[in-house]
């Protein structure tokens, strides 16, 4: 991330100007940005609407940057941070966010049966996720998604990297209470579902 | 996946979030057309504004140095045709010969 910032101010000073060195800045950021919100949304139709309002909203205020050794692509997360806060505002209704079941990658298996119970294992670790706090469920696609470490995520969320290392366990420890109580509340149905032994 | 009996194990769930949360790629045809509505924006925030500002400038600078040169062009003359009433024969009337 560091290697590219050298470059990305001196593409930052043209671009209030230049479309074209805006245009460069996209290419290197959008397809970040675009997975960072999807995993946030949950489904493409909103991703690609709010990457879209994204780069909007950072042309409008390009002139706006200033270089404070924060990098150009924590500056986009922050301004897709507050807009996917904002969409959810607006989505409140909607309780969780179901991700759409061709977005991830599936494990590769000769078995189908076996992929089957893979993919609706994963569809439940991100339903899991997806009912965590928002600052939680930003940490987990910069780290996990991103591959960011904590001094980059760090500066992203605007805390130090003892603060996200603190934070980055306590969300694994509620991640792991949310999967391990989904998976009871799964083992107590099925119980009941079992038809009654004959005598 | 899971593979836990009761407890899942947080190296565990670290492994398993490694392969379930990867990178997802926006599809070509978003893409390339956000990039080009990006790109017929017209113009930065600040560039018009500076460029209105710099017009501004440039105007004032102008009519300073236009009404500057009329002025000296003015003075000149006014010198000039001093001089050339300076040089030229005064023709005095006659006072009259009864006084």
């Amino acid at each position: 991330m560091s290697g590219e910032t050298v470059d990305d101010l001196q593409l930052i000073r043209r671009a209030a100007t230049d479309r074209d060195a805006f245009g460069e800045l996209y290419e290197r950021h959008v397809r970040r940005i675009y997975s960072y919100i999807y995993y946030r949304t949950g489904n493409h139709h909103d991703a690609e609407d709010l990457t879209a309002r994204v780069f909007q909203r950072a042309l409008g205020h390009i002139a706006d940057f200033q270089d404070q050794g924060v990098p150009f692509s924590a500056w986009l997360y922050r301004i897709a941070h507050n807009l996917v806060a904002n969409w959810h505002r607006d989505e409140s209704r909607r309780k969780t966010v179901a991700l759409d079941p061709d977005a991830t990658t599936s494990l590769p298996s000769d078995h189908p049966e076996e992929e089957a119970l893979v993919a609706e294992e994963r569809d439940d670790l991100l339903a899991a996720i997806s009912r965590l706090p928002a600052d939680r469920q930003q940490l987990l696609i910069l780290k996990f998604v991103e591959r960011l470490s904590n001094a980059e995520v760090g500066q992203i969320m605007g805390r130090s990297e003892g603060a996200i290392k603190s934070l980055f366990h306590r969300t694994l420890r509620s991640l792991r209470g949310e999967v391990e109580q989904a998976a009871r509340e799964v083992a107590t149905e099925s119980d009941q579902g079992k038809p009654p032994s004959t005598p | 996946l899971w593979g836990w009996e009761g407890v899942l194990d947080t190296r565990r769930l670290e492994g398993i979030l490694q392969r379930v949360l990867v990178p997802v790629e926006p599809s070509a045809r978003f893409a390339r057309r956000l990039r080009s509505r990006l790109a017929s924006v017209p113009g930065g925030r600040w560039a018009p504004a500076w460029l209105i500002v710099g017009l501004v400038v440039l105007g004032f600078l102008l009519v300073v140095a236009l009404v500057t040169f009329i002025l000296r062009v003015l003075l000149a003359g006014n010198a000039l045709w001093a001089k050339v009433r300076q040089r030229l024969p005064r023709h005095r009337p006659s006072l009259g010969a009864g006084s």
